[in-house]
């Protein structure tokens, strides 16, 4: 082969080699990208938590736990408030309807219930003498809400995993401590070792990526505590067991009352043994109607005393119905009696 | 050219033997000078002018054939492209969006329900899913872009986590556990967030590119409309110029070179002209109408979704977020500058008035359903406003929704078949008219060859 033909030859193969390359750069479809396969967030999460400031709880006196003194009892003296009540022909109670145990919609029957709920339901029961449906009406209200709607007069009273702080007693009467309810953590089980203790503490969260509610007390908590967890605010405490579940989140600190829920619909996380401190729950009252106040107390007094506490914590989607026995507070915190009443103020 | 030929002395021509010839002259200027000059030859009729004249319309008559055939074969091009190859992306990835937003409202729907669902809301919702997943791959097939690449990527890697999340919620809610309803919403934020809006991305690419090939394809042959008058100008003139010199008042080569060029011109533009106007119709109340419409279907379709989400959120921030969301949609789809006005507004098809008209009126009426059932919400009375929103009796919201989604779902159909038709007009419209071109622009080439050269070889 002479030069000028090798040449030729060369020059020929390039100019193919450059054609079909075109022709394949013609005919391929664009690049399929990389996705991206980490589990989707739920709607609305901060992650991290948007905070405005972390307050310390305030030390008060008479301490938060204390309340009125009842007064005349169950009765309903003329131009009262539960005479008020009763004219308008309803109680007006602002719920949760999201809490598993607390404040729910049974999803078999579409009914509100839970512990909140029907300790509100005797408390109109009080007032009507009478369990009828038609004497109480629910308004399910978020967690935001309680105080305004207390304070505008919305509704008569809020039963919602309320904790009675300094602070909201500023804005609202709260009634005697109906149930105490503990700050713990939940995680999830550890797959290599299934039997280790569950984490106790915030300080062993650090770097450790923690969810509690946007404005919960919880989330202030965690993005104060020293050791440094990462908070992850969510919109509802559901959405920080799904991503508990989904493992976006190392850990959930909140009440052991919305933990343990969680805790009964997943055998598979684990709650810490060690309270990080407690939370008394109250009933949220305006503070012009301290005689409800003294009425609710009463009321309590009197469920304390008969048995029907301890029959609603027991099984509160069915208190009365032993053929109807589901999850109660009782099977997850075990046998527990009435918090005692604390007066004086 | 080398100047010194300019300046040389003229060589004299030998004297032809024909009388009426006149003097030949040597050439003078440039090219274009010199046509001008044989042209306008006070003689006339010489055969270098005849010759000229020959070669010009030689050109112009190849040109014109030229021009028109691969108008033809192009326009036939762009039509197959909007039939088969855009238009099928286009269609099957607005099915895919159609087809999300309608899983999303019926898996929210189902879970609102309660307890095992009926059976063909779950059928409804695996169709659903099934649609999706096929006119995805469909519309895998036919991307070009690379947008188009990363919506069809976020859609194929997000569906399977979707319809996991959907399951999950399913059989928590079953099983009567509360958690459950968080699934749904994560479900449901996922489609809302990341699914509809890649969804969306595809369909507004497969779109753009359809509507950029409509319209090349429905633009007029304005080359062969110029070449093709060109030409018949050029054969009128030469015609009449011959008249005027010799005493035959026709020219058989030169009338049969005009009759085929008129016939080229007429026929070709003409089904051209069609086609275009197929393509345009096919376009404005065909694709550009199933745009609008479906943009309404879905703007409905995700209201629905998030009118069935305020009451999973049962009360909380992620019921009065839902309920933000349905707002945004309703406000987007009703009212005079709305979604749905807007698709009534540019309907041209007389059987589709009375179903878009009932459309707005079934809408109103769900708006007003919504408010009752979300006030019951708000007033604590929620098993009302479940019945209301799943209810199908009339009035009820679950029937409402329904009866709205089944007319644009006809609307869209109509507008579907009318695409179609054009299409398929706009194509049979070009049928033998690029090979009649060709045909047609050699017919006259000879014809006027002959013509010509008759004439030519009279001189001789």
């Amino acid at each position: 082969m002479t030069r000028a033909r090798r040449r030729v030859l060369a020059a020929t193969t390039a100019v193919l080699t450059a054609l079909a390359l075109a022709a394949c750069g013609m005919a391929t479809t664009p690049e399929l990208p990389a996705g991206d396969a980490r589990p989707p967030m739920p709607v609305g999460v901060q992650d991290p938590a948007v905070l405005p400031e972390a307050k310390p709880a305030a030390e008060c006196t008479p301490a938060a736990r204390q309340s009125f003194a009842p007064a005349n009892g169950t009765a309903i003296p003329d131009g009262s408030s539960m005479a008020k009540i009763k004219a308008n022909g309803k109680l007006v109670v602002g719920v949760d309807q999201n809490t598993y145990l607390f404040g729910y919609r049974d999803p078999a029957t579409g009914n509100l219930t839970g512990f909140d709920v029907e300790i509100a339901r005797q408390i109109a029961k009080a007032i009507f003498k009478s369990d009828d449906p038609k004497y109480i009406q629910f308004k399910t209200i978020t967690s935001k809400q309680r105080i305004d709607f207390v304070k505008n007069g919305d509704v008569d009273m809020v039963v919602r995993t309320m904790t009675m702080t300094c602070d909201r007693w500023n804005d609202v009467y709260f009634s005697s401590e109906y149930l105490t309810a503990e700050q713990l953590i939940l995680t999830k089980r550890d797959p290599a070792d299934p039997g280790k203790k569950p984490i106790q503490k915030l300080s062993e969260l650090g770097g450790k990526r923690v969810c509690a509610t946007i404005g919960s007390t919880s989330i202030n908590q965690i993005a104060a505590e020293p050791s440094k967890p990462v908070a992850v605010a969510a919109l509802e405490w559901t959405d920080c067991l799904v991503m508990l579940q989904q493992g976006t989140v190392d850990a959930i600190s909140t009440d052991n009352t919305i933990l343990a829920g969680f805790q009964a619909q997943d055998p598979n996380l684990v709650l810490s043994d060690e309270p990080i401190k407690q939370e008394p729950y109250g009933i949220a009252i305006n503070k012009e109607r301290k005689d409800l106040v003294q009425f609710v107390n009463a009321v309590l007094e009197q469920i304390r005393a008969d048995g029907t506490w301890a029959a609603i914590y027991a099984d509160p989607s069915s208190p009365f119905d032993e053929k109807k026995k589901g999850p109660s507070l009782a099977t997850i915190f075990g046998a527990a009696g009435p918090p005692a009443p604390q007066y004086g103020r | 050219m080398p100047t010194e030929t300019k300046a040389g002395p003229v060589i004299p021509r030998p004297r032809s033997s024909t009388v009426d010839v006149p003097r030949q002259r040597g050439p003078r200027g440039g090219p274009i000078a010199r046509v001008r000059t044989v042209l306008t030859a006070s003689g006339g009729g010489t055969p270098a002018r005849l010759t000229l004249i020959l070669a010009i319309l030689a050109v112009l008559t190849l040109g014109s054939g030229v021009a028109a055939v691969s108008d033809v074969v192009g326009r036939d091009e762009q039509i197959t492209d909007v039939a088969d190859g855009n238009g099928r992306l286009g269609l099957a990835a607005l099915e895919v969006y159609q087809s999300l937003s309608d899983a999303d409202a019926t898996a929210a729907g189902a879970f609102l329900a309660g307890g095992v669902e009926r059976p063909e809301v779950r059928a409804r919702y695996l169709e659903d899913v099934n649609r999706a997943t096929v006119q995805l791959a469909t519309a895998a097939a036919s991307i070009t872009t690379q947008d188009a690449a990363d919506a069809v990527a976020v859609l194929s890697a997000g569906l399977p986590v979707y319809t996991g999340y959907v399951e999950t919620a399913r059989t928590l809610n079953q099983q009567g556990l509360p958690v459950g309803a968080a699934y749904l919403r994560l479900a449901s934020g996922m489609m809302q967030n990341e699914l509809l809006p890649a969804a969306r991305d595809l369909q507004k690419n497969a779109t753009t590119q359809l509507g950029e090939t409509q319209d090349s394809a429905s633009l007029w042959p304005f080359i062969t409309i110029v070449l093709a008058v060109a030409t018949l100008l050029l054969l009128a003139y030469t015609q009449r110029d011959l008249a005027k010199r010799t005493n035959r008042v026709f020219n058989i080569g030169l009338l049969t070179a005009t009759g085929a060029v008129l016939v080229l011109l007429l026929w070709t533009g003409a089904a051209s002209i069609l086609a275009a106007s197929h393509i345009s119709s096919g376009r404005e109340n065909g694709s550009a109408q199933i745009e609008r419409l479906a943009e309404a279907r879905i703007a409905a379709l995700q209201a629905r979704t998030q009118e069935a989400v305020t009451l999973i959120a049962r009360g909380g921030d992620a019921a009065t977020k839902a309920e933000e969301s349905y707002v945004t949609q309703m406000n987007a789809l009703s009212g005079d500058q709305g979604l749905l006005a807007k698709a009534v507004a540019a309907n041209a098809d007389p059987a589709l008035k009375d179903v878009l008209s009932g459309a707005q009126t079934t809408l109103n009426a769900w708006i007003d359903t919504h408010k009752k059932l979300h006030q019951a919400d708000v007033l604590g009375d929620y098993n009302t406003a479940v019945a209301m929103a799943l209810g199908e009796k009339d009035g009820e919201a679950g029937k409402l929704s329904r009866d709205l989604d089944q007319a644009l779902a006809k609307a869209i159909d109509a507008a579907g078949k009318h695409f179609h038709e054009q299409t398929t007009s706009a194509r049979n419209s070009l049928t033998g008219a690029g090979i009649g071109a060709g045909l047609l622009s050699l017919i006259a080439l000879a014809a006027a060859t002959r013509g010509l050269q008759r004439r030519i070889a009279e001189y001789r």
